[in-house]
């Protein structure tokens, strides 16, 4: 299944080379969350994330219209990613707010970068499930909180009802997805001793 | 004020990770926090959860935007390729006018191998203009572009019916590239190998011939001061090409060391290019 992804990117990522912007298009498709779900393991703010993963396959991009196909797509991608992050983390001066030590932050394997690449997928995984459960008022409740990014005040005067209780609908939303997310982990830590 | 016990901290924990919470009870979840592991951890876990659901809602519309952007990109490259097929045209249109003026022996005939355009180089000011001998060596110019960089090739051809010599990269040699418009980056370039700064070497050209210099990254300057230029902005933008080069119908002997034959500089028309 792997080796078939890899083949498929192996793909489109000649086709990018030969100037198919469409192929491309595929490509971000496929990688865009997963590599915002990497950075914002060390940058957790939503809105850093988004430039850098931006910024990350607009260099991409362009190093594949100059003719530069990488041997492994993924690994390539991942390693702009975290170069990008590297490169906002010095410049923030951030380093002991993700307390990662400056030569983690410079110089990641290939391996481990991946590998935190994929547990960050399967993060997001859960939390996609744990959405699913809610109720569809609550969904919604959170959508306008965290993609709108109203206050609780905003979405209370915008659905009609009182602050008090949207607080409360929202911190119980909270506390079952933060459940759900540590006890996967611990389940996780539990398999892995 | 009574302290926050855990459980009501973790009530306020959301709001103080969204800098929701008010100013008294922002202060008392703090000093719990200060004092107790367990609710630090889920403070941590709060902010996480935030981050990700922050994410996880923002990144379809991120996505679009980094579709869109990479859709303007291609256009802008598509563009620039028919900028470049305009001035091609362009040049065709300057070659015209020079076969009207009678100077039909200044252009070179296209060859199919060169890049993109070709511009027939014409002698410029009265100084500069050379001799006759020089006269019979046009130049021209091509340009070719990818995404990131400029290249540009001249042609140096041989119209005399006799030999002629080039002392390429000799002392004198110098290529000035004008390019002027909103703006232009010129930064120092290090590498000197660009064929007409490389190490010096003589070139024969036998009637007819033509000898071909790529100058990557828009390279001028003489050696040891060099410098790649690029533009930044969109608009209207001209390029002139000043190329300066010892030349000599006699081959070089001993005794003419750095001074072999004499410094002809040889000046193109003008190039418009609109970069969108």
């Amino acid at each position: 299944m792997q080796a078939q992804t890899r083949e498929a990117d192996a793909d489109l990522v000649q086709r990018t080379v030969r100037g198919d912007g469409r192929a491309f298009e595929l490509l971000t498709t496929r990688y865009y969350r997963a590599v915002g779900g990497y950075l914002l393991r060390r940058v957790q703010r939503a809105d850093v994330v988004e430039d850098l993963a931006q910024e990350t396959f607009l260099e991409a991009f362009r190093a594949l219209r100059q003719g530069r196909a990488p041997e492994n797509f993924v690994a390539w991608l991942y390693g702009i990613a975290h170069h990008r992050l590297g490169k906002w983390l010095r410049r923030r001066q951030v380093l002991s707010f993700t307390g990662m030590p400056p030569e983690e932050i410079a110089a990641p394997a290939e391996a481990v970068l991946l590998e935190e690449a994929e547990e960050q997928q399967i993060l997001l995984g859960r939390l996609e499930a744990g959405l699913a459960e809610l109720p569809e008022e609550t969904r919604r409740l959170l959508a306008l909180k965290h993609r709108e990014g109203r206050t609780c005040e905003q979405i209370a005067n915008e659905v009609g009802r009182p602050v008090g209780t949207i607080k409360s609908l929202l911190s119980r939303a909270y506390r079952a997805l933060r459940e759900r997310l540590s006890r996967a982990e611990s389940a996780e830590k539990g398999r892995g001793s | 004020m009574r302290p926050l016990s855990c459980e009501e901290v973790d009530e306020l924990l959301p709001w103080y990770a969204a800098g929701e919470g008010e100013p008294d009870p922002r202060e008392l979840v703090e000093q719990h926090l200060a004092h107790c592991p367990r609710c630090r951890q889920g403070y941590a876990e709060t902010e996480r959860l935030a981050a990700l659901l922050d994410w996880h809602h923002r990144a379809g519309e991120g996505l679009q935007r980094l579709q869109e952007r990479l859709r303007e990109e291609s256009q802008r490259g598509a563009a620039r390729r028919a900028v470049l097929s305009f001035v091609r045209r362009l040049a065709a249109v300057a070659a015209l006018l020079l076969l009207a003026l009678g100077l039909t022996r200044w252009v070179s005939p296209p060859r199919d191998e060169l890049p993109i355009i070709t511009v027939a180089l014409a002698a410029g000011e009265e100084e500069a203009v050379p001799g006759p001998r020089a006269k019979a060596l046009p130049a021209r110019v091509g340009l070719s572009e990818t995404a990131q960089r400029v290249d540009l090739t001249l042609e140096v051809k041989n119209r005399a019916e006799r030999i002629l010599y080039l002392d390429v990269g000799g002392e004198g040699t110098e290529l000035r590239l004008d390019l002027s418009g909103p703006g232009v980056r010129a930064v120092p370039a290090t590498t000197q190998s660009v064929p007409p700064f490389l190490s010096r070497h003589l070139v024969r050209l036998a009637p007819g011939e033509s000898y071909f210099l790529p100058i990557p990254y828009l390279v001028e300057g003489k050696r040891g001061r060099l410098r790649s230029l690029s533009w930044t902005k969109p608009g209207r933008y001209t390029l002139g090409v000043r190329y300066s080069v010892r030349v000599s119908d006699t081959p070089p002997s001993a005794r003419d060391g750095q001074h072999f034959g004499r410094i002809r500089t040889f000046v193109g028309p003008l190039l418009t290019i609109q970069v969108p």
